[in-house]
């Protein structure tokens, strides 16, 4: 689902996003839904940009990626994600530590 | 086989095909005497080894020393009846085992907490004590002048350390390589802070690998133990060779093509985590007052990578390889080789501090690898420090001329050495946080459980961390029950973090697996892409034991109540686990974990209940359905 507002959201990636894609950090202009936001990406970063953030087949967040908005999981949120003017959406491939 | 029997054939020039070498070695510093003891294989299977078999002993030497009228809790953690024991398991030095370079330590009391001391380290001494004959190592007694042992293919003797007695950990580590010698050669010692009797030092191997927590390399500075080498060219065979090469062969694969151990432990180290804790709002900053700062960055896993690393630097045998070698090039802090500094080196020295520097963070973590100390005891209490002081709490004529404002760097670096060596100020940061806040008259400024520093994660941002946190047995620690791996980082599964709702099923399982790993002893971070179903694969494996997965989490849990009880002699309990203030009763101010605290109580009274204890002891009733003895 779209939506007609237009907002701007700060897109930040981490580890090896920042090399596969050439930057840590980008203002996106974007609509309020999670869709929006793929489409958003889709035009300004590519369509394997997309896929990094989205499942096609399961049609869901991808499992192997950690998606922060403003520090809570998407995938808990998942599919019921409202997105505001400001949000922070941090994205990490798989990553651990201790 | 019977054990006289069983050593006889060893004695015969039988190999022992079934991961361990079959031998203890005990050093009584007292009478400056060795001998080998075997290793009873009843105790060994029950236990499995590392981790299990040091607690057990150790649970054994306690109850000889009450019937002999001493109370657990006069025990001198100085004293000479202050047993360690170094101690491997089956996996230590398997080749192809996943990540098989690790040992374990283990004291009856901990210095700095009271409580039981444990550690765990990696890079080559473990394995290469195996290849000297040995599976562990048992330390009694206090000699009364410095000494270091020396373990070589089986042979093992106790030598006069007076000429190393001052000396670093790297210089120590070179002499000691060059003059026993042999190609596979590895030194576990103490530095100047272990000699000095600081309360957070560590005992170092290879150099950078620290047995950090709980003051360990204080216990050997008391026993004037200054270093044990080890050296050797013996083999550990396993009981079931082709199906062991099977399992190696799959398992390796799974960790290579798992995204956390095959790319980005390898590619980043741990310090991969600075950024997702920060904008998961719980990178704990400026002693814990904040969970989020926007330069994080600065000092994260991705710039060591980019500006700092040279390459990896593997323990022994392992899939993963996170290990990194870095170097400053210039400036003030520069170093031309060291390795680390890991994520929680980085936090405790740096965010903790507020010293946003990775150059002074990898120039005070190489220091405290060459003085032997735990960086995140002492950055958590320097941390500590900088707060007492910043809110007036701290006389000046005590400082002695420290600038100590959350970061400088400057005064990070030099409280690094002065606290090594108890000078000026150092002399009370070498007590350790709890001790330091309380000398000051604020001891809700400690931020410790159980007189253990806090690791990097603020458990208002993961509640069942905190659950963690406050039920570890050796005190404040992570990697006892690593929730984060749920909570933050979705392994095995996404968890809500905010949410102390079924939590304390996640932390047990959690406390009985880690102990299982350090039993066998091989990486926690293996556990990013295997289970315990697959430990027991792998020990049925080596061992000949048929280890269903049910058993080997038995073993864990048995593993986990036995150390509790321990805990228990010592008079704690339920009143023990515990968080500081700062975490249950101040939520978050800002960020993104803003406004939650950790509903402690709840998740412990779910936990106890999951755990058989009661007020934090085990039930008579559990500890008979383990089958553990009192």
């Amino acid at each position: 689902m779209t939506s007609q507002k237009r907002i701007k959201v700060k897109l930040l990636l981490f580890a090896t996003l920042r090399d596969k894609y050439g930057f840590k950090e980008k203002v996106i202009e974007t609509g309020e839904t999670f869709n929006d936001l793929l489409d958003s990406v889709r035009q300004e970063i590519g369509e394997e940009f997309v896929n990094e953030l989205f499942d096609s087949q399961k049609n869901k967040i991808r499992d192997d990626r950690i998606i922060l908005i403003n520090g809570v999981h998407a995938k808990l949120k998942w599919p019921n994600i409202q997105l505001n003017e400001g949000d922070v959406i941090a994205v990490f491939p798989p990553i651990a530590g201790g | 086989m019977k054990r006289n029997k069983y050593q006889q054939k060893l004695n015969e020039g039988f190999k022992l095909a079934n991961g361990y070498m079959g031998k203890i070695l005990e050093v009584d510093l007292t009478n400056k005497t060795v001998r080998d003891i075997d290793l009873d294989m009843k105790l060994a299977k029950e236990w499995i080894g590392g981790k299990g078999l040091a607690v057990k002993m150790l649970w054994d030497e306690l109850k000889k020393l009450e019937s002999q009228g001493k109370n657990p809790k006069d025990i001198d953690p100085f004293g000479p009846e202050n047993t360690v024991i170094f101690a491997t398991g089956p996996g230590t030095g398997v080749a192809g085992f996943p990540s098989p370079g690790r040992y374990h330590v283990m004291a009856l009391k901990s210095p700095l907490t009271g409580s039981i001391a444990s550690g765990n380290s990696g890079g080559e001494w473990g394995p290469y004590l195996k290849f000297a004959g040995y599976d562990a190592v048992v330390i009694r007694g206090k000699s009364d002048k410095p000494v270091y042992v020396s373990i070589v293919d089986g042979k093992a003797e106790i030598h006069d350390a007076s000429d190393l007695w001052g000396k670093t950990v790297f210089d120590t580590t070179q002499i000691l390589k060059e003059r026993v010698g042999g190609k596979l050669t590895s030194v576990a010692c103490i530095g100047p802070a272990g000699e000095n009797l600081v309360l957070m030092a560590a005992v170092m191997n290879d150099d950078h690998r620290a047995v950090g927590r709980t003051g360990i390399g204080a216990i050997l500075g008391a026993k004037k133990l200054k270093a044990i080498v080890v050296s050797g060219t013996k083999k550990v065979e396993v009981a079931k060779p082709e199906e062991y090469k099977e399992l190696s062969r799959h398992y390796i694969k799974v960790m290579k093509e798992n995204s956390v151990t095959g790319q980005g432990l390898p590619a980043y180290g741990t310090a991969i985590l600075v950024n997702i804790i920060n904008q998961a709002g719980m990178l704990p900053y400026k002693n814990w007052q904040y969970g989020y700062h926007e330069n994080a960055d600065k000092i994260s896993g991705e710039t060591m990578a980019k500006e700092y690393l040279i390459r990896n630097r593997p323990c022994w045998g392992c899939t993963i390889g996170c290990g990194r070698v870095t170097k400053v090039e210039k400036g003030p802090y520069q170093i031309l080789y060291s390795e680390g500094p890991e994520y929680e080196s980085v936090w405790a020295l740096g965010n903790s501090t507020g010293v946003i520097d990775l150059e002074a963070i990898i120039k005070a973590n190489h220091l405290c690898d060459e003085l032997g100390m735990d960086p995140i005891s002492l950055g958590s209490t320097i941390a500590c420090a900088m707060e007492l002081n910043e809110r007036g709490y701290i006389p000046k004529e005590d400082l002695q001329g420290i600038d100590l404002r959350f970061g400088n760097a400057a005064a990070l670096v030099e409280l690094i050495w002065r606290t090594a060596y108890k000078s000026g100020f150092g002399k009370y940061t070498a007590m350790g946080s709890k001790r330091l806040a309380e000398k000051y008259g604020h001891p809700e400024l400690s931020m410790s459980v159980k007189g253990l520093e806090m690791p990097a994660y603020d458990p208002r941002g993961a509640k069942g961390i905190g659950l963690n946190y406050a039920t570890a047995n050796r005190g404040g620690c992570h990697v006892t029950g690593y929730t984060i791996s749920p909570e933050v980082l979705g392994v095995p599964e996404q968890i809500d973090r905010f949410t102390p709702e079924g939590k304390a099923k996640w932390v047990k399982i959690f406390q009985d697996l880690t102990d299982v790993v350090n039993s066998t002893v091989n990486c926690l971070f293996t556990t990013f892409a295997i289970g315990a179903d697959d430990y027991a694969k792998l020990l049925s494996a080596v061992t000949g034991w048929n280890y269903t997965t049910d058993e080997v989490m038995k073993i864990g849990e048995k593993i986990y109540n036995l150390e509790r009880l321990i805990m228990n002699k010592y008079g704690f309990s339920g009143k023990d686990d515990t968080l500081p203030e700062r975490l249950t009763k101040e939520p978050m101010p800002e960020g993104p974990s803003k406004g939650q605290i950790v509903e402690l109580e709840k998740m412990k009274e779910e936990y106890y209940k999951l755990r058989g204890w009661v007020d934090g002891k085990p039930t008579p009733e559990k500890l008979k359905e383990l089958g553990i003895e009192v």
